[in-house]
């Protein structure tokens, strides 16, 4: 889904870049107080992760192919702020060292696959553990719905820059919708995997502390207490 | 490097993850599909909507500004094991780093 230079208006993408570096500087303010010692390596491996799992498309029906995105999943796992902050890193080095994403459309893939995933991921998250039972199944339910949705959505706001704010025809909307409803399917199995892997070998390193699925309390461990 | 939440340290955590990240990005690209992605097909679509033909609509479109502005390294972008191991490094440096320094300020 990466925009490539010269797909958006110059207006778009001035417009895009000016939000997406707030956005991000916002991410790094916020970040800093969240960030303690241990998550320092985690951010770099899951944007590491990311950076890998985008190079490996699989297709998908209709001669496309489609990669992970991340942005949900991130968000999910680290918070809105850390987890803008670890997607903007992947497209900054693929957008400047791979000519993957258009550095005039940093700003606006910024948005698309970064802020939104994760700040919105993050929230819906939230919202959907809220009124879920905190089980396993919930917990990894509620992450698969927000990657799917977070494709959908950032499809929707990469057409509006594209095909809105810039030269592509507003045809191409519900094409690159319509499409994305079906990476999401793909979004979701390898998001909901890799939160599934955290979650069970160190869940002290998720966000959302408080909607981790419960435990059923440890026989003889309270006693010793 | 000796995190200790839960008296755990988090370095076998890292060096896994850094290791499948690895075989992801050196490896297992190879293996990619080299069909375009949505935002590709899009553009394709898009421009051969309507079209009787479809196959001859996107030899036609080839020279028409709605594919030119799909710049040839996007359609052509190839991914070798040495993009996926700089990448890879690279990208785990830059995201540290970057979180080491704002500990550090």
């Amino acid at each position: 889904m990466h925009i490539p230079d010269g797909l958006m208006y110059p207006a778009t993408a001035v417009a895009t870049g000016v939000v997406g570096v707030g956005a991000v500087a916002y991410s790094l303010k916020k970040a800093s107080a969240e960030l303690d010692e241990k998550r320092i390596p985690v951010v770099g491996l899951t944007a590491a992760f990311i950076f890998a799992s985008q190079m490996v498309s699989v297709p998908v029906a209709g001669g496309t192919s489609a990669h992970l995105l991340g942005g949900a999943m991130a968000g999910v796992m680290f918070g809105p702020w850390v987890g803008t902050l670890v997607v903007s890193v992947v497209y900054l080095v693929q957008a400047i060292g791979f000519a993957d994403g258009g550095i005039t459309a940093l700003g606006a893939n910024i948005l698309c696959m970064g802020v939104l995933p994760a700040v919105g991921g993050y929230y819906f998250f939230r919202a959907l553990t809220g009124v879920l039972p905190r089980t396993r199944a919930s917990y990894l339910g509620s992450a698969a719905v927000t990657s799917w949705l977070s494709i959908v959505a950032a499809s929707a706001l990469a057409s509006v820059f594209i095909a809105i704010g810039g030269p592509l025809p507003l045809t191409a909307f519900p094409i690159i919708i319509g499409i994305h409803a079906l990476v999401g399917v793909l979004e979701a199995v390898i998001s909901t995997s890799v939160i599934s892997a955290v979650l069970a070998t160190r869940p002290d390193l998720l966000a959302n502390q408080d909607r981790l699925p419960e435990r059923a309390p440890e026989v003889g461990h309270e006693e010793a207490a | 490097m000796t995190s200790t939440s839960g008296h755990r340290s988090i370095v076998p955590f890292v060096l896994v993850g850094l290791a499948v990240a690895l075989l992801i990005g050196v490896v297992a690209s190879n293996f990619a599909a080299s069909t375009p992605d949505a935002l590709q097909r899009a553009i394709i679509d898009s421009a051969c909507r309507d079209a009787p033909d479809k196959e001859a609509c996107l030899i036609e479109q080839e020279g028409k500004p709605v594919l030119e502005i799909a710049p040839e390294a996007l359609l052509g972008y190839q991914v070798t094991w040495l993009s996926g191991l700089v990448g890879v490094v690279v990208t785990f440096a830059v995201g540290a780093g970057l979180v080491m320094l704002l500990r550090l300020s």
